[in-house]
């Protein structure tokens, strides 16, 4: 659930488009991600470190000091645009995200070793304690006794059944309603969906009466005030794991209904996670208090406050002049930090579930061969764009699923390092020797700067000729998104720890396979390994769709773009996560104190 | 009649080769705008000669050999990056470890040939639009006026980015245009779109009163056709104001490039601009300030340049400017 | 009087109107809808088309501009895409305040600096101060304002450490936080007052050239007084007609200095507007800018009567 900040606070200098616009959990098009310029590695050899769960470097984060707190127990970070809601239910870009999980609390959580534990229920459900079904399909969770909203309100049963209902709602445009597909109605993917889809394509205009129809049949029940239960349509054993996410988290119904759209504004907004919304104003500033009424051990910090500041180079001058306590790195800040004592002592580095990588559209004529796509993939060197343009803010990629993925395999793809002479001569054995493409790529800048490098790259090493079409955010994704590119730059972040995450997208009729690679082989494989119960032979059949999506390159790995944040030294308590969302250390504000800022 | 015709333009003929005589005398007099040419020769003679001039290829990447760099991002490393000034690089090296020397000409070439397009297209439209409404019916005088109103009331900047972003690859296609890449161009005609109206309105104010002159109303009376009036008498009257005009308009080009760029919206072309190279640099001026420093200072040094150039020609080509 | 200003008013309206059809239309030829922008993939094209039917944007364009502008005339500017259900006009309000202020700030510095500066070098031409004015007024002017930004916010945050590098936080909130947008307004106002300076001293230069002038100095009076009571009144008139463009400007122009400084003001707003594809918020920022631009147009012509008798017949149409 790791979205596109970075290439955002790593652009060079103010404002490109607004780091909402193509942040996205989950998924990190083009140009984002390849530019992702803000890790950093773990890691000080050259061989990529696979880190499930964050590794630091810094002195800063693992200093325990025994220090006093300070009366003073506020944090101040930057955020890279405005949130663009903090409906939980709508909330998909990183930054919303930071704000909805420090404001919210789910059904269960990942802790600091990512694995699934308790957060508003009792247990988490397993076949032996009843919580799931024999057959797979029906999940029941109990909530816990006292648990309460910010307002004093009992938080009941029903709160969870009014989010699935607004997730599906006529209008919503969260992208990650797909997830929960498995709690609509009947039929493999319900059939009100089916429905939904087939009158889209037909352009009917009774979409809204269908959708109403898919709400109406969604499958969730609350049998008492405490108890929550979902039927699910198919197994699905990552259902837990979609109920650790934002889109589950509780709503007040009341409120909303009473507010109206404006139920998310400081003064209305009631949430129950470790922090409420004290103050917002837009496009400026936002503060967090803490939550007396969290369930939870209450967070030590008396307020978070989030100031709005799109640029990297302006986040890091602050950071420097002890206005902000947390920053993330680009490149160009990278340099200084390197040169500064200082400034090293408080580095942070650590791995995200990412990877960038370049399309190249099969149905393109040129790409159609596959030869091409392979001369393409070997043209380049990853080496030098990790540790040259990146400045070590990512590791070379060669396997799709990244490391600390299960799925990852570090052998995988090698044939494209060090293969310049070969690449020629697979260039050569096309008929493509002098070839003209043009390469589609977003205007940030750090979407520019990948590309200039890549241009380059192919043009001195397969004495091709590159153009680059850089085009307008929105106008970018319409073509894109359409197919309409020869090359373009783009990438993937985890959802959730399972290859059925990375590898089913490009399967011949995946609506997000916009390089439209097509192989019968692959979606057999992906097809079998979606049936199979056994983990390991499902491992092992996403481990030959990898393979074969590699070695014909329907993608095309560049970098596992890393994470490197400066955290000042009196922030205790700070944890940083592959999973968090646009400021670092996010998912763990609660177990953050100040003590000795000067 | 013929023959006062004849007589007529021999007369104003000669009026104008004196004039301009006169005009040559008086600006050579303008010391800080014959040093501005002078300037301004030398700069677009180095942006005409970048070819020679350049030490490197504007878009060649000098990155160090990848093998030699290490991947810890804490490494001390040497990238070929945001290298200061030296003998190989006169100025430095950008973030991709480019030539800022070599870019900079280019860009100083691109900049100049697209702000001259941008005067190309503000005076064939102010002018255009200035003639007709002096020469035209009251309804047309009175439309165009509006149009310029319009144009005048819509905020500049916004206009521009509207107008860029709207615009995309339908007027100039997705190419160049002897050696100017099409973005620029766009870019460029939409800030022309919001410059027209000041040319429109001067040149119009300008021959309103050559219309109300007394050759003209006596050539008319003679029976003198409207467009030989206006193609023979007043454009030629509105030559002085037009070409300060546009001189200023230059720089001001130039300035909106870098402000759109700077801004983020003017996507980045492809090419180095003045206005691109700066926005480029703002990243890194802590890492390396020269980078920085020069193309602003460049920008800077065509603006004054320009300005006592334009100041220099107002003065020589106004008669009533006492010689 | 009255007359003229219903005549202005009512074509001041039809400009409006005019700009309000000509943005709807160049906003919505750009290409990419509001939920393209939101450059979210897991959005498939099917969805995005359901979205668009449901806020009515597959309607005919006819149909739409219309909708548009009943709504305008209503006052309602309609509801943000990019803040689902923040209406337009609450979101300019917020943002409004701080971009006034701050185009305020810097208008009183290019009004106070500017004009006083050029007096003084028209004055006394030639001297050591109309030199030094000269070079300070065409260096600024000749600097792009965001430079000068930026150099500040080097030299005076992070070198100096006088002020903060997020200087706009918080501007506009209360009358304590008025001293932070000093350094923004002279930033925006720079090089405004270099030109504003340099006109003042031309404008000053002429009328002192002027046959009264030589008589109130034959009277005897004092220099000063030969200055601002005639002098000064006089070459206003020039001057008055550049303000309403600089206006303008400062207010427009604050775009780049807000991003630099971190001001939220309407600029932000209006470039995140175009970017998002915001329908509403891109035509209510235009329309607003566009007020701005034509009422201080018509304050400036309101004034001329008052500064130079020979308006006061009233009608003289400036441009």
């Amino acid at each position: 659930m790791n979205g596109e900040e970075s290439w955002v606070a790593s652009r060079q200098h103010t404002r490109e488009l607004r780091a909402s616009i193509w942040s996205f959990s989950g998924f990190l098009i083009a140009g984002l991600m390849s530019l992702a310029l803000v890790a950093c590695s773990g890691g000080d050899d050259s061989t990529p470190t696979p880190t499930a769960t964050a590794e630091q470097t810094g002195a800063a984060a693992s200093s325990t000091a025994t220090s006093v707190p300070d009366a003073e127990q506020v944090l101040r970070a930057n955020l890279t645009s405005e949130p663009s809601t903090l409906d939980p239910q709508r909330a998909s870009d990183q930054v919303s995200l930071t704000m909805v999980r420090n404001l919210y609390s789910g059904l269960l959580r990942l802790d600091e070793d990512d694995n699934l534990v308790t957060d508003l229920v009792t247990e988490v459900p397993t076949v032996e304690n009843g919580g799931i079904s024999a057959d797979g399909l029906t999940y029941t969770f109990h909530l816990q006794d006292g648990l309460e909203w910010s307002d004093g309100e009992p938080l009941v049963a029903q709160a969870f059944i009014d989010a699935a209902r607004r997730l599906f709602q006529p209008g919503s445009d969260n992208p990650y309603v797909d997830f929960y597909r498995v709690i609509a109605a009947d039929g493999p993917d319900g059939d009100a969906n089916i429905a939904v889809q087939e009158a889209l394509q037909a352009d009917q205009s009774d979409i809204a009466s269908l959708e109403q129809a898919v709400v109406d049949g969604l499958r969730v029940e609350a049998p008492d005030d405490r108890t929550v239960v979902f039927h699910l349509n198919r197994p699905s054993p990552e259902f837990l794991l979609l109920a650790t996410l934002w889109p589950l988290y509780p709503v007040r119904q009341d409120l909303i209904d009473e507010h109206g759209d404006r139920w998310t504004e400081a003064g209305t907004l009631v949430t129950n996670g470790p922090f409420i919304l004290d103050a917002w104003e837009h496009g400026e500033h936002v503060r967090l208090a803490r939550n007396e009424r969290w369930h939870r051990d209450l967070p030590q910090l008396d307020a978070i406050d989030f100031d709005l500041i799109d640029d990297a180079n302006l986040a890091f001058l602050a950071y420097q002049k002890d206005e902000l306590d947390v920053v993330l790195l680009g490149p160009a800040e990278l340099v200084q930090v390197r040169g500064n004592a200082d400034l090293r002592d408080q580095f942070v580095g650590y791995a995200q579930l990412r990877t960038s990588a370049v399309y190249m559209n099969a149905d393109d004529p040129l790409f159609a061969d596959e030869r091409v796509r392979q001369a393409f993939a070997g043209g380049v060197d990853r080496l030098e764009y990790a540790s040259a343009v990146l400045e070590g803010n990512g590791l070379p990629a060669y396997s799709w699923i990244p490391p600390g993925m299960p799925g990852y395999e570090e052998g995988l793809g090698r044939q494209y390092e060090d293969a310049l002479d070969a690449s020629r001569q697979l260039l050569a054995d096309a008929g493509a020797e002098g070839a003209e493409v043009t390469l589609l790529l977003p205007e940030a800048s750090s979407a520019v700067l990948t590309g200039q490098w890549l241009q380059s790259q192919w043009q001195d090493n397969l004495g091709v000729t590159v153009k680059l079409d850089i085009r307008e955010t929105a106008s970018f994704v319409t073509a894109f998104t359409a197919g309409e590119f020869q090359v373009s730059i783009g990438g993937w972040a985890a959802d959730y720890p399972d290859p059925q995450n990375w590898l089913p997208i490009f399967t011949s009729t995946a609506p997000l396979n916009f390089g439209h690679y097509s192989n019968d082989q692959y979606d057999d494989l992906i097809a079998e390994a979606g049936a199979e119960v056994d983990f390991d032979r499902r491992l092992e059949l996403y481990g030959q769709a990898q393979q074969l999506l590699i070695d014909e390159v329907g993608v095309m790995p560049l970098s596992y773009p890393l994470r490197g944040a400066l955290v000042k030294p009196w922030v205790q308590g700070f944890v940083p996560s592959p999973r968090e969302g646009t400021v670092p250390g996010d998912l763990y504000f609660d177990q953050i104190s100040i003590s000795g800022r000067p | 009649m013929s023959t006062w015709q004849s007589t007529y333009d021999l007369w104003s003929g000669a009026r104008r080769v004196g004039m301009w005589r006169a005009s040559w005398r008086r600006f050579k007099r303008h010391r800080a705008a014959v040093f501005s040419a002078f300037v301004l020769i030398v700069l677009i003679g180095a942006a005409l000669g970048a070819n020679v001039l350049a030490t490197h290829d504007p878009s060649t990447q000098y990155l160090v050999s990848s093998a030699e760099i290490p991947l810890d991002p804490l490494a001390p490393r040497e990238t070929g990056k945001f290298e200061p000034p030296s003998a190989e690089h006169w100025l430095g090296t950008d973030q991709l470890a480019r030539d800022i020397y070599s870019r900079t000409l280019f860009g100083l070439r691109i900049s100049l040939a697209a702000a001259l397009f941008a005067v190309v297209v503000v005076t064939t439209i102010g002018v255009g639009v200035g003639a007709a409404a002096a020469s035209g019916a009251g309804w047309v005088d009175g439309t165009l006026m509006r149009a310029t109103d319009l144009a005048y009331a819509f905020p500049d900047l916004l206009l521009v980015i509207l107008l860029r972003a709207a615009m995309g690859d339908q007027i100039f296609g997705r190419g160049s245009i002897l050696g100017v890449s099409s973005s620029v161009l766009l870019l460029f005609f939409a800030i022309s779109i919001t410059a027209w109206p000041t040319m429109a309105r001067l040149v119009r104010a300008q021959m309103l009163v050559l219309r109300g002159e007394e050759f003209s109303l006596a050539a008319e009376s003679l029976g003198a056709s409207r467009w030989r009036l206006v193609t023979r008498h007043w454009l030629p009257g509105v030559a002085a104001p037009v070409i300060v005009e546009a001189t200023f308009l230059v720089p001001r080009a130039i300035f909106a490039e870098a402000t759109v760029s700077f801004i983020g919206i003017g996507v980045a072309a492809p090419q180095p601009s003045l206005g691109t190279l700066i926005a480029d640099h703002f990243g890194f001026v802590t890492v390396q300030w020269t980078a920085l420093a020069v193309p602003i200072t460049v920008l800077i040094v065509l603006f004054l340049a320009f300005q006592f150039l334009g100041d220099g020609l107002r003065q020589a080509l106004d008669p009533r400017s006492s010689g | 009087m009255l007359i003229y200003l219903v005549r202005r008013i009512a074509a001041a309206t039809l400009t409006l109107l005019l700009i309000c059809l000509v943005t709807f239309v160049l906003m919505h030829a750009v290409p990419g809808g509001p939920f393209e922008a939101r450059a979210d993939p897991r959005l498939s094209a099917e969805a995005i088309h359901a979205l668009e039917t449901h806020y009515g944007l597959n309607e005919p364009m006819p149909e739409q501009f219309l909708g548009v502008l009943g709504n305008l005339l209503r006052g309602d500017l309609g509801v943000s895409f990019a803040q689902p259900g923040q209406p337009v006009s609450s979101l300019l309000a917020d943002k409004l305040l701080p971009s006034f202020l701050l185009g305020a700030m810097a208008f009183a510095f290019v009004v106070g600096v500017g004009v006083p500066m050029g007096i003084m070098a028209a004055v006394r031409p030639r001297s050591a101060w109309d030199v030094a004015n000269l070079v300070t007024s065409t260096v600024l002017a000749a600097i792009p304002h965001f430079v000068i930004a930026f150099l500040m916010l080097l030299v005076f945050a992070v070198g100096l450490g006088w002020v903060d590098v997020r200087l706009g936080k918080g501007f506009g909130d209360s009358i304590a936080s008025l001293p932070r947008g000093i350094l923004p307004a002279i930033a925006l106002g720079a090089p405004s007052m270099a030109i504003l300076s340099r006109l003042t001293r031309g404008a000053m230069l002429e009328v002192m050239q002027q046959d009264y002038v030589r008589t109130a100095r034959a009277k005897g009076l004092a220099e000063r007084t030969v200055v601002l009571r005639h002098a000064l009144r006089n070459s206003l008139v020039p001057v008055l007609t550049v303000l309403a463009p600089i206006f303008a400007t400062l207010v427009t122009g604050s775009i780049v200095i807000e991003s630099i400084f971190g001001l939220p003001g309407v600029g932000s707003a209006f470039i995140d507007s175009v970017r998002q594809r915001d329908y509403g918020m891109i035509m209510g920022t235009t329309l607003l800018y566009a007020v701005v631009i034509m009422a201080a147009n018509l304050v400036v012509d309101l004034l001329y009567p008052l500064v130079d008798p020979r308006f006061a017949s009233g009608g003289a149409r400036r441009r």
